[in-house]
């Protein structure tokens, strides 16, 4: 439960909201770099906490993330015209470079300077892995650029996809951290589907399916242990880490690619699912490539054309009633980023927890919003640098290992959960 | 193949589905929120925090102002004498012994709160004689330092555990968990 006041505080990220501004103190992913292929291509309208931007990549190949409306009139740059080094309004020809300064106003003399005088806010747009990362804050306090192991291993190693989820970012966000309810909602994918089927860790998911849960603070944010019963007396521990404000990853299985996600407001009532799968040692296989494509493990199938799920609200997510009779789904809902999206969607566009009953296995929960209520306090009353801007805690990855029954998980762990170049990821 | 593949079927996309006042589409709007029935649809839970250690005790310390009328906060008391293997001292705000057998009863949950490796005589007992009773447990371990002989101490004892260097994490699970 938390009061209106808090749920407030952590689900409000539009311009001049507190968990706003501690938003716009990371770099975000903003748009799949393959949303602007070319130099000129056409360019991108982009809603990130609130603000209407368009992106754009221009003649010499910069990228562009600007106010999307010409301060002329308010028309759309969407409509504009990106050519010869800038995105230029179709209405009266004004033109843009790629930080949002006005360098043409065909109606005025050129020695007037008067486009000097106009300037729309521009944000930063670097390529870094398959995306184009973004910071939306004080150009003077901008950190150092993004370090997540996913999107700097090389390209055949990763791949990146996202989705439009129709909630709060942060409902979206808790289902990350909520390890409880995968034995439940995704029972029947671990054994279909073709990103987790065939781990041996998968027999421990499978054999005790009432974990106990341990929550380990950790500078960037939490570590999230479910462990199971395993051999010899043993426990089977799977790892999630969450770092500060929104990136979580899944604890591996087997070989399989690792994967995770980035919770990122569009605004209030909507965010984007970033999803990515990524070896630390080695390239995808086209099978594994394929699967993602195909809308498998996180990942998920779209509406052609669009970003949007083709299970979506609008067709009741494609409920399959025979699927859940015969077992294959534990909700009816194909796909495990579905499963999630679908409920996670049903709780409303940003949930009421006020009403809400949690329970003592939803402290991974409990802890994060914690973390996430003292940091954007922090940020307003001092000032004070929120965790996970630092390199080092963006440095992680999850775990699955069966260690004896005493060991600390973290500290048994510890060189597990760092990311290490070269070596690949531990996992049963 | 493995032997846990089965074969699986994708969705064959449909567009003929109508939407319906109750389809997801009407049904997850922020006007239709307002038609959730508004109800206290869960009993009050009734909570035991006990402070396993003096530095636990101090933290409690802390944030017994903030009324949690469904709550009860209890300490271990420095002397236990030898009634009982299933038996534990505990000590109310007001100073008052209370057995834990005694506390037990009608309680929901029971949050053990430990800074140190200090109460684990205590930890083993309240452990065992709610899991016994089909009493929740859960743990807050609060030290910057490393907890590793605390985890031993209180893992076997509690269905959750959090380890944490703030203790403002107890306030929170508190309020969170309704205790």
């Amino acid at each position: 439960m938390l009061t209106k006041e808090v749920n407030d505080l952590l689900t409000q990220t539009t311009p001049g909201t507190p968990m706003g501004s501690m938003f716009r103190k990371y770099w975000i992913p903003a748009l799949l770099a393959s949303e602007l292929p070319a130099n000129d291509s056409a360019p991108v309208r982009v809603k990130l906490l609130g603000e209407r931007l368009v992106a754009f990549r221009d003649s010499e190949g910069r990228y562009g993330l600007i106010d999307e409306f010409c301060a002329h009139r308010g028309v759309s740059l969407w409509f504009g015209r990106n050519e010869e080094g800038g995105l230029r309004c179709p209405y009266h020809g004004w033109k843009y470079d790629h930080t949002g300064q006005c360098i043409d106003v065909p109606s005025e003399a050129a020695e007037s300077g008067f486009c000097q005088k106009i300037k729309l806010t521009g944000y930063p747009l670097v390529k870094i892995g398959d995306i184009l990362w973004t910071h939306m804050g004080d150009k003077a306090e901008r950190p150092p650029l993004p370090v997540w192991e996913f999107c700097t291993v090389p390209e055949e190693q990763t791949f990146t996809s996202k989705r439009w989820q129709e909630c709060n970012w942060l409902q979206a966000m808790e289902g990350g951290i909520d390890s409880s309810h995968v034995s439940f909602l995704h029972s029947g994918s671990l054994k279909t589907d073709p990103l987790f089927r065939g781990a041996a860790g998968n027999k421990y998911n499978q054999q005790d399916r009432k974990p106990v849960f341990e929550v380990v603070d950790a500078p960037g944010g939490l570590f999230i242990g479910a462990r199971r019963n395993a051999e010899d007396g043993q426990y089977y521990w799977r790892i999630t880490p969450w770092v500060m404000p929104s990136f979580t990853m899944v604890p591996p299985r087997g070989d399989h690619p690792m994967h995770g996600h980035f919770w990122i407001p569009i605004d209030d009532e909507n965010c984007w699912a970033w999803s990515f799968d990524y070896h630390p040692t080695r390239a995808l296989s086209a099978e594994e490539r394929q699967s993602m494509i195909d809308g498998y493990g996180v990942h998920n199938q779209y509406v052609p054309g669009t970003f949007r799920p083709l299970q979506n609200k609008d067709n009741d997510y494609l409920m399959d009633r025979e699927a859940q009779r015969r077992g294959e789904t534990y909700s009816g809902v194909w796909g495990i980023a579905m499963q999630d999206a679908s409920l996670q969607e049903s709780m409303g566009p940003i949930v009421d927890r006020t009403k809400e009953n949690l329970v003592s296995t939803d402290n991974g929960i409990i802890m994060a919003r914690n973390r996430l209520r003292r940091a954007v306090q922090a940020l307003v009353k001092s000032g004070a640098t929120p965790p996970g801007i630092d390199p080092a805690h963006q440095k992680v990855r999850s775990v699955a290992a069966v260690l004896p029954a005493d060991a600390p998980f973290v500290e048994a762990c510890r060189e597990d959960l760092t990311v290490r170049p070269g070596v690949k990821q531990t996992s049963v | 193949m493995h032997d846990d593949d089965t074969p699986f079927r994708t969705p064959v996309p449909t567009f003929d589905r109508p939407t319906l006042l109750s389809s997801c589409a009407q049904a997850t709007t922020a006007e239709e929120a307002r038609f959730r029935v508004q109800y206290p649809n869960a009993a009050p839970r009734s909570s035991r925090i006990v402070a396993l250690d003096d530095g636990a005790a101090r933290m409690m310390d802390d944030i017994i102002a903030e009324p949690r009328p469904a709550a009860h906060f209890l300490k271990v008391a420095p002397r236990q004498p030898d009634i009982s293997p299933n038996e534990v001292v505990l000590l109310r705000l007001d100073g008052d012994e209370a057995l834990l057998s005694t506390e037990l009863a009608g309680a929901d949950v029971v949050v053990l709160i430990a800074t140190s490796a200090q109460g684990r005589r205590a930890a083993e007992i309240i452990g065992r004689v709610a899991r016994a009773a089909s009493v929740t447990t859960a743990g807050l371990i609060v030290t910057a330092d490393a907890a590793d002989d605390v985890v031993r101490m209180m893992r076997p004892v509690t269905g959750v555990l959090v380890v944490s260097p703030d203790a403002d994490h107890l306030a929170a699970m508190l309020s969170a968990l309704r205790a």
